[in-house]
């Protein structure tokens, strides 16, 4: 109960017609404020589920889930969403930009309705795209619509940075840039940032890696000495 | 198609897209149902139409001619050659009373063999109540579903010429008793056409046994021909029969018509003989009448003017007698003054003679008493002596001396004596005169005293005489003058009668002129033979069905527009929801054709079942409701469907090749790609700036939302174009519905409240004498009820329109400022005030629209009188009921060449409710030469009956607007969501609430329903002007406005519909789940 974060005997059952599929059956793990958390395993393993769960947008089957000392797996719908509206910062693999805001309207979207938001200039100019803040998301590249989609998650002011494969759809060297960005984020910060991701070798990175595999929890390790973005491989 | 496996895609596609395919279904139903409903109900309308007419047996030709139709024309009419059934048929105008209100009835024969196979019984009735007359004094009258008479089935019904013939000169009976209410194919409309009695308007009519009608010749024959019941009369087919038999008959019967022409003509003539003879006695009578009363006045005069004469002489002689008589009392008066004045001096004198004579006598009586005492003396010295001589001792001596002095003393005493005397006789006559003197004067003073009260006498009688004298005069004079006065009444009644009996003598003389040159101007028979085209009811259903007509072709296209727009952008959207899927069947190397079946298969299915559906249900709902809605203004049996299936055909196939159209559009540009292009999620449609980004001020107020909102708005052009122009269509069909009410709803509150500012109107006999009006409108204005009332000329006459005589009326007020009391004669849309001068005449907007007329343009009319002349056009009123003409009297006369005499009262009354109008009806349906009375409240609340029974066509144009909105509001908001589903899906994870979430959606759509619903107001405006214009009735001009409320409802309510799709959508929008966000673009 220490933990920022608790997983207790989470389990997740999806009902599809006469079929039930359990996603998750039965998961524990724990992960603590500022810590850079990689979620890593095949697709299909439950790690998407756990960050729904997680990030609010799905509700459990059983077990009991506390972020920052509140049972969320309690949470009714409308709960839910205030959850999700405070305390979460959610990172997409396609970036989910508004097509019809620019950048910085993109980053106003998410601040107008929390209650502390960071500068939403200052964040822009974070990322790096102080000189594209009047674009549109088309006329940007993937690594620069990331961008925006972390500026737009950092902006909020959240407890909880939820990454489901931010370089999924970008380029070795873009999404190096990304995942640095990432790290940087929760180091300056101190927010907590959970990344998910089917590439191993992201874990390397991270504070504590969980690895999944069919609805379980394989492993936990914590990483006395995670590297630098830049020395990763993959 | 064998390719099976795609075949199966498209069936599975359309289960798991079922609202895409109901969405398409539905606006092609929509489409449809408008499209060949509208269209269908012209050939609904004229085909029940013709089978009411072959049901009931209208006449395909009628015959008449001005001198009628004899038995022989009948006989002869059966053996033509193509004439299927023939009747002879009387019918005249009589007008009925009741409830103060006259009616004018058309008056028709029927026969009493009335089967419905008597082939010879034609124009038959169609029972509604009651059953048809069986026996001669039934009769069966007009259901009137209007304007109800309040007769039963029951009752007694009592015609009257409303001329002053009598009825009973042309009919057996004038009572019939009601056996039924029927309607007839003669007569579809309520517009019967115009009557020379009455109102000049035909109100009902009824049919009664022809063995009723005295006259010698039918009015009119009609004949059915053979052949042609089973055409459509409203076809070209079926003139072509009627054509050559109605050329026969014309030719058969102008030659009959000729020949009796000469008969009645040299009858008639005789007959105006007969009647100036007859003049002439009157004429004669009527002098002499006069005459005599006139010496018989002048011979009172006479005698009146002798009395008077009479009265004055004996004034002045009785005046001259008086005169005397009180000059004689005058006379005697002075007398009698000089007589006392005599008798004072004479009183006077006698006093003083008095004093003398009594100083005499007092001085005699001292000289008597001296005497008498020396008298004493001697007779005591007598005594003495004698004593003494008596003595005896006395000597003769002493006797001697003693006598001699006693001689002495005796001497002496006669001396004494002798003395005396004279003076007691000179004391005796004083005392004599006085007394004498004294009598005397009493005597004049009584003398006087009596001519004193003679006097006063002579003077009370004279006073006495002439008071009476005057009192006998004065009644006398009253006897004369009560005299002269009666003779003046005599003179002014004579006078009266003198101008009535000439008013009567003229008016006779100039009926007889009139006849005569009626007469001698009788021109040639004319002979009418009359097909279908000449028929007012025929003809104007017709018009009626022809005009739905122009408005099916403007009212579903509208529909149509809509419903491409729908399919083209569902469709659009069901494409780039499978591009993925289209790059994959074109890598497994499928043609573009096989891929494009798909979305046309889907596409097609959905628009024929659609279509399908619509036809079925329009074509059965929209001729139902629009035949119904002229069904207001025509009394028809319930509506004849007919399939038709060419016109179904066309409108399914239509709908279906625009949306096929459509889908094929649709798919083109992703189909000219490359697979490996399509496999690739589609780049996001660019960002754009807006024309209004441009516009700082607006742009830095809104947040993103409304930034968003407006970027996808003009992003969307598909969308925006198929939201407007839907959305405007809903508001612009409530808009019109709302609008017809508004503009016929206050026809009646401008007509009878604001132009006629009368409340009754009351007609006079034709009749009538001068002075007769005069004492009729006395008595109006002396009534409790009555506020004001005024009278004025009021004529119905005609005019010709394509042929026939249509009703107008011509109102000449006398007093042109007062009428305007009455009429409000103003200008529809300035409502500037128009005065009548003496150089033209005012006509009312509706006819002068139809007949093209502008100021400064003649229009022949006719006076009612069969005088026709053109008159000059010099204004254009306001007026929705009926057409007018107002002119001057001055205008009247130089046009007609006679001068105006008033017809008509019109009263204000104080209040209006149905007891005071029914007490001051009965009141003055009294008095005698009252031909009709109208109270115009009652005509206000029937035609708010009518018009309140239009407002179901409003429901229908509700229904379809919110159809459409509907179909339009939810194509948009499930093209949105589905192409926005990560969009939500994200903003969802980003927290939004779901209030939030559903704004962000909907402003677009509210925004752009409110564009619409703009539009929609002007589109509106014009599909209202089409509407009102289209639907119009020959005599009623309907009003063009909306009220500023009916465009609230009509914007409201759109928005309405829009809130209600955005709550059904709500469900939908809050069950995307966020998963979707993490999900792949496809």
């Amino acid at each position: 109960m220490s933990a920022y974060i608790e997983f207790q005997n989470v389990k997740k059952i999806y009902q599809m017609g006469e079929v039930q599929i359990e996603a998750l059956s039965g998961v524990d793990f724990s992960i603590e404020k500022g810590e850079f958390v990689v979620i890593a395993g095949a697709s299909g393993a439950g790690k998407s589920t756990i960050l729904n769960i997680l990030g609010g947008m799905d509700s459990v089957s059983s077990g009991t889930i506390y972020v920052d000392g509140k049972e969320i797996s309690a949470y009714n719908a409308k709960q839910l969403t205030t959850y999700r509206r405070y305390d979460i910062g959610f990172v997409f693999q396609f970036y989910n930009l508004v097509q019809n805001l620019t950048v910085k309207e993109n980053v106003e979207l998410a601040t107008q309705i929390c209650k502390e938001p960071l500068d939403i200039d200052e964040t822009i100019e974070a990322v790096g795209l102080k000189e594209r803040s009047q674009n549109f998301p088309a006329q940007l590249s993937g690594g620069e619509q990331q961008r925006v989609a972390i500026a737009r998650a950092i902006a909020k002011n959240p407890k909880l940075l939820l990454c489901d494969e931010p370089t999924g759809a970008l380029d070795y060297n873009t999404g190096k840039q990304i995942l640095k960005l990432l790290q940087d984020t929760c180091r300056q910060r101190g927010v907590s940032v959970i990344v998910i991701t089917h590439n191993l070798a992201l874990t390397a990175m991270g504070d504590k890696v969980i690895k999944v595999r069919n609805g379980k929890i394989e492993s936990v390790t914590i990483n006395e000495h995670p590297l630098p973005v830049e020395r990763i491989e993959y | 198609m064998t390719k099976k496996a795609l075949l199966k895609d498209t069936f599975r596609e359309m289960r798991k897209s079922l609202g895409r395919f109901i969405s398409i279904f539905m606006i092609v139903g929509i489409g449809v149902a408008f499209f060949a409903g509208v269209k269908a109900s012209v050939p609904d309308m004229k085909g029940s139409a013709d089978k009411y007419f072959d049901d009931y047996n209208l006449m395909d030709i009628k015959v008449m001619s001005t001198i009628g139709m004899s038995k022989e024309d009948v006989q002869a009419l059966t053996k033509v050659n193509g004439v299927n059934g023939v009747y002879g048929s009387y019918s005249m105008d009589v007008v009925n009373m009741r409830h103060n209100q006259m009616r004018v009835f058309k008056l028709m024969s029927m026969p009493l063999d009335s089967a419905a196979n008597n082939k010879n019984y034609i124009n038959q009735a169609r029972v509604i109540e009651g059953r048809l007359p069986k026996k001669n004094d039934e009769c069966v009258i007009e259901k009137d579903a209007i304007r109800q008479s309040g007769m039963n089935i029951g009752d007694k019904i009592t015609f009257a010429s409303g001329t002053e013939d009598a009825l009973r000169d042309r009919l057996k009976r004038t009572t019939y008793t009601i056996v039924g209410k029927v309607n007839t194919p003669y007569y579809l409309s309520y517009e019967k056409g115009s009557s020379s009695i009455g109102s000049g308007e035909i109100n009902n009519y009824a049919f009664i046994p022809e063995e009723n009608f005295k006259g010698e010749y039918f009015t009119e024959i009609y004949l059915t021909l053979d052949n042609v019941k089973q055409l459509n009369s409203y076809d070209d087919a079926y003139f072509d029969i009627v054509k050559p038999v109605k050329k026969e008959v014309t030719s058969l019967v102008e030659t009959k018509v000729a020949d009796r022409f000469q008969d009645i003509r040299d009858k008639a003539l005789r007959k105006i003989a007969d009647g100036r003879k007859e003049y002439r006695k009157q004429k004669q009578k009527y002098d002499n009448e006069i005459a005599k009363a006139q010496q018989k006045l002048a011979d009172a005069q006479t005698s009146l003017q002798d009395g008077q004469q009479e009265l004055n002489h004996k004034k002045q002689t009785t005046a001259i007698t008086f005169q005397e008589k009180e000059a004689e009392l005058n006379t005697n008066a002075n007398k009698l003054k000089q007589a006392r004045q005599e008798y004072e001096k004479g009183k006077a004198e006698f006093a003083k003679q008095k004093k003398t004579v009594q100083q005499q006598l007092a001085l005699l009586d001292k000289n008597i008493a001296q005497l008498q005492a020396q008298l004493q003396q001697l007779k005591q010295q007598k005594a003495a002596l004698d004593a003494q001589l008596a003595a005896p001792d006395l000597s003769e001596d002493e006797k001697q001396i003693l006598s001699v002095k006693q001689q002495e003393i005796i001497a002496g005493m006669q001396k004494l004596q002798m003395t005396l005397q004279p003076l007691q006789t000179q004391k005796q006559s004083a005392q004599t005169q006085l007394a004498q003197g004294e009598k005397k004067l009493t005597q004049s003073k009584q003398q006087i005293a009596l001519g004193e009260q003679q006097l006063k006498q002579g003077k009370i009688q004279l006073a006495e005489a002439k008071k009476t004298a005057e009192r006998e005069f004065a009644s006398a004079q009253q006897t004369i003058n009560h005299g002269k006065k009666e003779l003046a009444n005599g003179q002014r009644e004579l006078n009266v009668q003198k101008k009535d009996g000439a008013d009567k003598l003229k008016k006779a003389k100039e009926k007889l002129d009139q006849s005569e040159q009626d007469i001698n101007d009788l021109k040639e028979p004319k002979t009418y033979v009359l097909d279908r085209h000449s028929h007012y009811s025929y003809m104007d259903y017709g018009s009626a069905a022809d005009r739905m007509g122009a408005i099916s072709k403007v009212f579903p296209l509208f529909f149509f527009l809509v419903a491409a727009l729908v399919c083209l952008t569902t469709m659009t959207r069901m494409v780039d929801e499978q591009r993925q899927e289209i790059g994959t069947l074109k890598a497994l190397g499928y043609t573009k054709a096989h891929i494009a079946m798909k979305y046309i298969i889907y596409a097609s299915i959905a628009s024929v079942c659609g279509g399908i559906f619509g036809a079925v249900i329009g074509m059965i709902i929209f001729p139902t409701v629009i035949y119904n809605a002229w069904g207001i203004m025509y009394n028809m049996p319930s509506v004849q469907l007919q399939a038709q299936i060419p016109l179904a055909a066309t409108a399914i196939l239509l709908a279906s090749l625009i949306t096929v159209a459509a889908a094929i559009m649709a798919c083109y540009k992703e189909l000219i790609e490359v697979p490996s292009q399509l496999m690739r999620p589609k780049a996001p449609k660019n960002g754009k700036k807006i024309l209004m980004e441009r516009i700082p001020f607006i742009w830095k107020h809104f947040n993103f939302i409304h930034k968003v909102t407006a970027r996808n708005i003009f992003r969307y052009k598909k969308r925006f174009f198929m939201t407007v122009i839907g959305i405007s269509g809903c508001t612009a069909l409530l808009l019109a519905g709302f609008g017809i009410q508004d503009s016929i709803g206050e026809i009646a509150v401008k007509q009878y409240q604001e132009i006629y500012a009368f409340d009754m109107s009351m007609e006079f006999d034709s009749d009538i004498t001068a002075s007769q009006k005069e004492k009729l409108l006395k008595k109006v204005q002396s009534q409790d009820a009555v506020k004001e009332a005024s009278s004025m000329a009021v004529y119905h006459g005609f005019y010709a329109d394509s042929g026939e005589d249509k009703g107008i009326d011509l109102y000449v007020p006398s007093d042109v400022q007062q009428f305007r009391d009455y009429i409000m004669l103003r200008t529809r849309k300035s409502h500037e005030l128009l005065t009548l001068h003496d150089d033209g005449a005012i006509i009312t907007e509706k006819l002068a629209k139809m007949k093209h007329l502008s100021i400064g343009d003649t229009f022949a009319v006719d006076n009612g009188d069969g005088v026709k002349r053109k008159v000059k056009i010099s204004g254009i009123c306001e007026n929705y009921v009926g057409h007018a003409l107002y002119m001057t009297p001055s205008y009247y006369k130089k046009i007609y060449h006679r001068s105006a005499s008033d017809t008509t009262v019109f009263a204000k009354l104080k209040t209006t409710t149905s007891e005071v109008e029914n007490a001051l009806g009965n009141t003055l349906m009294k008095e005698d030469n009252v031909s009709s009375l109208t109270f115009y409240s009652g005509i206000a609340a029937s035609f708010e009956d009518t018009i309140s029974s239009l407002s179901f066509v409003v429901v229908v144009l509700i229904i379809s607007a919110g159809l459409l909105a509907f179909v339009v509001l939810y194509n948009l908001t499930n093209v949105n969501i589905s192409e926005r589903l990560r969009e939500i899906a994200t903003i969802k994870v980003l927290g939004f609430y779901d209030n939030e979430v559903s704004a962000y959606v909907y402003r677009e759509n509210i925004v752009l329903t409110f564009i619409g619903s703009i539009a929609g107001i002007f589109v509106g405006i014009g599909l209202h002007a089409l509407i009102m214009s289209l639907a119009e009735l020959e005599n009623v001009m309907f009003g063009r406005n909306i009220y500023l409320v009916s465009f609230g409802y009509a914007v409201a309510i759109t928005m309405l519909f829009a809130i209600m799709v955005n709550l059904v959508m709500y469900r939908k929008l809050k069950k995307i789940p966020m998963v979707e966000s993490l999900k792949s673009i496809e």
